[in-house]
């Protein structure tokens, strides 16, 4: 149906391209989010994302729709916070939530305060780690994609995951230690 | 945290995530595409080749250098880069950022080899990268990456950190692998892609004009621990061999005469697995062969007994090695070779061999590719079905008495496959799960499941052994990517056995580890 529906918006039919923004919005607002996007941010990046991808829409295969769409959410979150220095950003984030997570209206959809921790620490990733671990594990691409989505080597994909995994079951770890007042040696 | 632990949380927040709210309003896109003309750009769409920068490492630098012997005919005059793209990309900054940022990288790089500027530009990588700059700032990679929709910064990062890879010398790229690998050594994929990027490297950091050749290329030996330490077990023969280096122009060995049997052993042990081979280096190993034979390139036969033999006899080193070599397991090349030469050489008191002295150089190759297919022989062997009758159950609750309070996994080490299975089933019968629990593989490379959460899953019940299943046969499927030995148990049901699974036969996968055979956590086919 997708494949019809770009079609269709390629020829220009602008209710094709509605019914396709109904059927991919969720997942560019959840992926913008999981990159680390604001909550209140998302509405705002996602119609960019779907501006720019209209733009596009003429020249790329429909068979690597999806992969675009990553892209240029990607981009599209990048850019938005563009002229905010990373520091400013994490720090900002840090602060809405970080000191009392799940208090702030954005993550009353994550239940549960151990999911809400979780997205913490994704969120304190790296963005070389970060981005693979959210296309892999939210967004169920495989190695190979990610590696087309972000212009990286199959060998370099498998290693910041690994290294991703890594660093949170360490902060998790660490985060135990302190909880049951162990310390470390 | 372990594994499965880790995994249940992401999926969980991955559940989490989509009870996100949908607020992408679809009416106000369309309303600001239709409410926007975009502009068309003026300049003329052209059909791009795909940059080969995002694929294999290994063949990146090749590749790309080779692209970059023949430029592209539509390199950016002045007034078009100039231009804005019809995105807004300002290609005069992303270049100009891209060359600003590269000198830096550059410069840095030099420093750190301690070159002066003449020295460092005669390295081959430096001359990639250098071209490498000249592509990167290109209209045409610009324009490629704007119909992406990537950003300026996305840009100039993606040249950047391609060039700075291009700079990364072979030393800074182990450390890097080894500061990544925290201390688990790679799978057999991963270390092919770093040992191959590695020698890569080491022959794009020789000079421009050097006669070094990519089957030439030398491991320092002082890397040899670091590499160990990265890559996976069965490479430890390959990389040994690629630190043996070259001949001499006499063709003789430069290393003591005891390296090569060892290192024909272990290179044999490498190759064996059906992920490494040695194609196209095929002839160094020939070589290694070859003058383990005669201890020297030559094909004179009065070389051959001036370097090997002393008074007549064979020199005492070499006898020890070459028996060493023919004692090694009856399906390995280096014995086929070795057992009937020593066989001829003890016959003679270590004089002479017909079957050594009739060896050439080509047999050398031929014995080579042999080692390198012998791999590819399809390794499934079925054995013989093994009944289930009353002596076999027997055999099976003899284990469970003796076994079930025994500490350590490996108590099972003596047991055949069949009886594994069927001590899985006993117990599955007993409704000993814990027992059944310590037949599983504990084995961070394959699935796990805690204990806790196991025990938890509740009790299978099978029916008593012999009313269930009519005989085990054990299949062997040779190495698996992990380099263990696998095989299945093919268990024939009885008729009650098969109504309950609507099959007649099931499979059992199982995998050979120190502590013997064990079972995956899903083990049923």
């Amino acid at each position: 149906m997708t494949v019809k529906l770009i079609e269709a918006a390629q020829q220009g039919d602008l209710s094709a391209y509605e019914e396709l923004i109904y059927t991919y919005r969720g997942t560019v607002e959840r992926f913008a989010y999981q990159c680390g996007a604001d909550y209140d941010d998302v509405p705002d990046i996602s119609q960019e994302v779907f501006i720019r991808l209209y733009r596009f829409l003429h020249q790329f295969q429909r068979d690597r729709f999806t992969t675009w769409l990553y892209k240029v959410t990607l981009n599209t979150t990048r850019d938005h916070y563009r002229k905010e220095t990373q520091e400013t950003r994490k720090e900002k984030r840090l602060h809405e939530k970080g000191v009392l997570p799940g208090q702030t209206s954005e993550d009353t959809f994550l239940q549960s305060e151990a999911d809400r921790e979780l997205h913490l620490q994704i969120q304190k990733l790296d963005e070389k780690y970060r981005v693979p671990l959210v296309l892999y594990y939210f967004q169920e691409c495989s190695y190979s994609e990610i590696a087309t989505i972000l212009s990286l080597t199959l060998g370099t994909v498998k290693i910041r995951i690994h290294r991703a995994k890594d660093l949170l079951r360490t902060a998790f770890e660490e985060q135990e230690a302190k909880l049951s007042g162990h310390t470390s040696l | 945290m372990d594994t499965h632990h880790f995994e249940e949380r992401m999926n969980k927040l991955k559940k989490g995530y989509e009870e996100m709210e949908e607020r992408t309003d679809p009416k106000a896109v369309i309303s600001a595409l239709t409410n926007k003309e975009p502009e068309r750009s003026k300049r003329p769409k052209k059909n791009w080749i795909v940059p080969l920068i995002s694929v294999a490492a290994i063949f990146t630098l090749f590749l790309f250098a080779m692209s970059l012997v023949n430029p592209p005919t539509n390199s950016a005059s002045e007034e078009e880069k100039e231009e804005v793209s019809e995105s807004g990309l300002d290609f005069v900054y992303i270049s100009q950022e891209i060359d600003r940022q590269y000198a830096e990288i550059r410069e840095e790089a030099r420093v750190k080899m301690g070159l002066d500027d003449e020295e460092f530009s005669q390295i081959q990588a430096v001359v990639y990268a250098d071209q490498g700059r000249n592509h990167f700032m290109s209209v045409d990679f610009i324009d490629y990456h704007d119909t992406y929709g990537d950003t300026e910064e996305s840009i100039i990062e993606t040249a950047v950190d391609e060039l700075s890879w291009i700079l990364t010398t072979p030393e800074e790229f182990l450390a890097q692998q080894y500061e990544n690998s925290f201390h688990t050594k790679r799978s057999l994929e991963e270390s092919g892609y770093v040992l191959s990027s590695y020698m890569r490297k080491l022959l794009d950091f020789e000079e421009v004009g050097s006669d070094v050749v990519a089957s030439d290329v030398q491991i320092p030996e002082s890397q040899l621990p670091t590499l160990s330490q990265i890559l996976h077990p069965k490479f430890e023969g390959l990389i040994k061999f690629y630190a043996l280096g070259k001949l001499t122009e006499a063709g003789e060995m430069i290393y003591p005469y005891e390296l090569t049997a060892r290192s024909l052993i272990e290179i044999e042990e490498s190759i064996s697995d059906e992920a490494i081979t040695i194609e196209g280096e095929s002839h160094r190993v020939a070589n290694l062969l070859y003058l383990t034979l005669k201890g020297t390139m030559s094909e004179n036969q009065k070389d051959h007994q001036a370097i090997l033999f002393e008074n007549g006899v064979l020199k005492k080193e070499v006898q020890d090695q070459w028996k060493h070599l023919a004692e090694q397991p009856e399906n390995t090349v280096v014995h086929a070779v070795f057992a009937p030469i020593v066989k001829e050489m003890l016959d003679t008191g270590w004089t002479s061999s017909t079957t050594w002295e009739n060896i050439s150089y080509e047999d050398a190759q031929i014995y080579i590719r042999e080692m390198d297919s012998a791999k590819y022989k399809v390794a499934q062997s079925k054995g013989d079905a093994v009944l289930v009758d009353a002596q076999f159950e027997q055999r099976i609750h003899n284990y469970f008495k003796e076994l079930a309070l025994v500490p350590g996994l490996d108590k099972y080490k003596a047991l055949s496959p069949e009886e594994i299975v069927g001590l899985y089933h006993y117990y599955g019968q007993l409704g000993e799960l814990e027992l059944r629990y310590e037949l599983y593989i504990e084995d961070e490379r394959y699935l796990q499941i805690p204990k806790d959460e196991y025990l938890a899953s509740g009790s299978i019940e099978y029916l008593p052994l012999q009313k269930y299943v009519k005989a085990y046969t054990f299949i062997n499927q040779g190495l698996d990517l992990n380099g263990n030995e696998t095989g299945l148990v093919e268990v024939e049901l009885t008729e009650r056995g098969a109504s309950t699974h609507d099959t007649p036969v099931m499979l059992f996968q199982l995998i050979k580890t120190e502590d013997g055979w064990k079972m995956p956590f899903m083990p049923t086919q």
